[in-house]
């Protein structure tokens, strides 16, 4: 087990406390560790979804999500301490095919607060997606 | 007449007494005869003779009813002997009949002993074969194999006699096919135009009339190869006429040669002419020669022939010769041998002259060997020592055996040492496996042992793996907390979305119809099972498929025969 990039969500203290796949070698950590190298992989079918909790209340601007064959995705964020009653972030959306190049996608939103953010795979390009680093600039 | 008294006939001999009794010297002469019994021939005739001559005497007249009564008793014993002929003759003639009934029983007892004697030969047969241990069982299957090839034969029998029958009967077809060609011959001629048949007429008036002539010819010809043989027999018979004959023909050729002498000068032209002439001439003498030798060929085949004939005459000769050729043989072969005796001799001489020096070399060698053996004599061990050396041999000997059983042992010992030495090598194999992974097991322990001496790391790894799985736990425990929150939501959605579904008219509709579906779909499935239950208790294909091909199968049997049958009739 490697430790945590520097400035990487997991070095913040956030958690992945939801995810529902989890496959030994790909465990859902890796999607917080900060590396492209890493990722955690959906062992099943869709939809796919995880949650991060933060330590305290975070403040989101942009939020970075490199994948591979996910075609719809949904952000939810929730304010409550628990991880309950998720609010979307912005709409459901769809992504184009790339020829086995890694997908960077990028989420702009108006500094909202979250304790709580959901991320949910509706369908995939491919039987399984992988999610490699999300990225959340304050 | 004196030497007839002195010496009685033999027959007829009561006439010669009457006459002598007529006579009176003849009556002295019979008184004063000796009897002398030797010269008597021993007849009965000779012995009535000599009673009559007793009795002659005593009755001196001779009448008429005398010689009546003589010939009355002599014809009584003819008839007497006429009637003993008659019944040897009947008793002939029955035993004649007898005779050939005899022979006709013995023909058939001939024939019963032969039947009989077969019997008993079948019987010796079966007893040689029984004494030579066969089963009976293989009698019969030979007596099964021969009546099977006697049915074979018989039918064989059958066949050729039926193919026989068959030739006949198609030589009887072609005569009269011939006889049809005839008379077509005869109705075409018959159907010939007038031209036509007169000339074929006189076409077969012709082929006749030539036969004729050439049988005219042949017959010519053979009284005059007759009349040519008659004067080469009359010629060969005088040589003069031989001389005669050879002059003449030397005289022809002469003439001839002359005349064409006379013709060459006359004829002598150009040198091509000439050229031509004497080219012409040497194909001619060349196919003279040909022939030549092809008589010369002929000549020494002749030869050849006559000298087999020869031969042939020769081993004639000899057979006839027998005896003397073969003395002359043996005389022959005797000087052979003799010959050959003396030819060869100097070289046998020569062999048993170095036959003798070996044999004498031996001699020597023996000699020597003898005198040695006699100056060792008087080293012979006493019969204590012989025994001594005896029992010594004796030990030997059982010493010998030992060791031969020891030697076997040991051959045991070595295979079993060398089946051994083959385990201890797989083994050496092993081992050396063995002892690598173990070199390799030495490295990983002392990689390991480095690892495990230093306990504080070990130490401090497990602390760290165990934080790891504290917090692994935390996590986990955060998340199991987390999904149960999730489910909750999920369910509670679930059961809202339930509730609106079962408020909803449609889905009970929905399921009433489903429910319905079902049901149709249960009893669609139950009649088509009971459908193809049904078909296929009525499926008649497989029997129509097979009535169909024996139908077809009837009609081309049928075809067939149809077809055959013109060829047959």
């Amino acid at each position: 087990m490697k430790m945590p990039e520097s400035g990487s969500l997991a070095s913040e203290g956030a958690k992945v406390v939801l995810a529902t796949s989890c496959d030994e070698n790909h465990p859902p950590e890796n999607i917080i560790d900060g590396r492209s190298e890493t990722f955690w992989v959906s062992t099943g079918l869709f939809p796919q979804e995880f949650i991060i909790s933060f330590p305290s209340p975070k403040t989101i601007s942009t939020l970075h999500l490199d994948c591979y064959n996910v075609k719809r995705f949904l952000i939810e964020r929730s304010t409550d301490t628990d991880p309950v009653d998720f609010k979307p972030l912005q709409d459901e959306k769809d992504l184009p095919v790339t020829d086995n190049q890694l997908m960077k996608e990028e989420v702009r939103v108006s500094n909202v607060q979250a304790n709580h953010l959901r991320v949910s795979i509706l369908s995939g390009h491919d039987h399984f997606v992988s999610i490699h680093r999300l990225h959340i600039n304050g | 007449m004196g030497t007839a008294a002195g010496r009685p006939p033999g027959t007829a001999s009561r006439l010669a007494t009457g006459m002598m009794q007529g006579s009176k010297a003849g009556g002295g002469v019979a008184l004063q005869a000796q009897v002398r019994v030797a010269d008597r021939p021993i007849t009965r005739e000779g012995l009535t003779m000599k009673t009559g001559m007793v009795r002659g005497p005593q009755r001196q007249v001779q009448d008429k009813t005398y010689f009546l009564g003589l010939l009355r008793g002599k014809i009584n014993e003819l008839n007497a002997e006429i009637i003993r002929l008659r019944k040897e003759v009947e008793t002939i003639t029955e035993d004649q009949s007898g005779y050939l009934s005899y022979e006709k029983r013995a023909e058939s007892l001939a024939s019963e002993i032969r039947d009989l004697q077969g019997e008993l030969a079948d019987y010796n047969t079966l007893v040689d074969k029984l004494n030579t241990d066969e089963s009976i069982n293989d009698i019969r299957m030979d007596c099964d194999e021969l009546k099977v090839q006697n049915d074979r034969e018989s039918k064989t029998l059958d066949t050729l006699f039926e193919a026989k029958k068959e030739k006949e009967s198609l030589i009887r077809q072609l005569e009269i096919e011939l006889q049809q060609e005839k008379s077509m011959t005869d109705t075409l001629v018959e159907h010939m135009d007038s031209d036509m048949r007169q000339k074929y007429l006189q076409l077969k008036d012709t082929n006749e009339h030539l036969l004729r002539q050439l049988e005219n010819g042949q017959q010519q010809m053979d009284q005059l190869n007759v009349k040519k043989e008659m004067l080469e027999e009359e010629l060969s018979v005088s040589p003069v006429k031989q001389e005669a004959v050879r002059l003449y023909e030397q005289l022809h050729e002469l003439e001839e040669k002359r005349d064409q002498l006379l013709e060459e000068t006359q004829s002598r032209g150009t040198p091509q002419q000439e050229r031509e002439k004497l080219l012409k001439q040497v194909k001619e003498d060349n196919s003279e020669m040909a022939s030549m030798e092809k008589q010369v060929k002929m000549l020494t085949d002749r030869i050849a022939g006559i000298q087999d004939e020869i031969r042939q005459l020769d081993i004639n000769i000899e057979e006839n010769q027998g005896e003397r050729n073969q003395k002359y043989k043996d005389l022959k072969r005797r000087e052979e041998s003799m010959d050959d005796f003396l030819g060869s001799f100097e070289e046998t001489k020569a062999q048993e002259m170095e036959k003798i020096e070996q044999l004498e070399a031996n001699i020597v060698l023996i000699l020597e060997h003898m005198s040695r053996n006699m100056a060792r004599f008087t080293h012979l061990p006493t019969p204590g020592e012989l025994e001594s050396m005896k029992d010594d041999l004796a030990f030997k000997e059982g010493e010998m055996e030992k060791a031969r059983a020891t030697g076997t042992g040991l051959a045991g010992e070595t295979a079993k040492l060398h089946q051994d030495l083959q385990k201890v090598e797989q083994l050496d194999t092993k081992i050396s496996t063995e002892l690598d992974s173990l070199k390799k097991k030495i490295v990983t322990m002392t990689s390991e042992l480095e690892t495990y001496s230093d306990i504080d790391k070990l130490k401090s790894d497990a602390g760290t793996k165990k934080q790891k799985l504290a917090d692994d736990k935390v996590t986990l425990n955060k998340r199991h907390e987390t999904f149960k929150k999730m489910l909750k939501e999920k369910t509670e959605l679930y059961e809202k979305l339930k509730a609106r579904l079962d408020d909803n008219e449609t889905y009970a509709q929905l399921g009433n119809l489903e429910k319905k579906w079902q049901h149709h779909e249960q009893n669609n499935f139950v009649l088509k099972e009971f459908i193809a239950t049904k078909t296929m208790e009525s499926d008649y294909s497989v029997i129509a498929k097979k009535v169909s091909s024996m139908i077809s199968s009837y009609n081309k049997v049928i075809q067939d025969q149809l077809l055959n049958k013109p060829s047959i009739a």
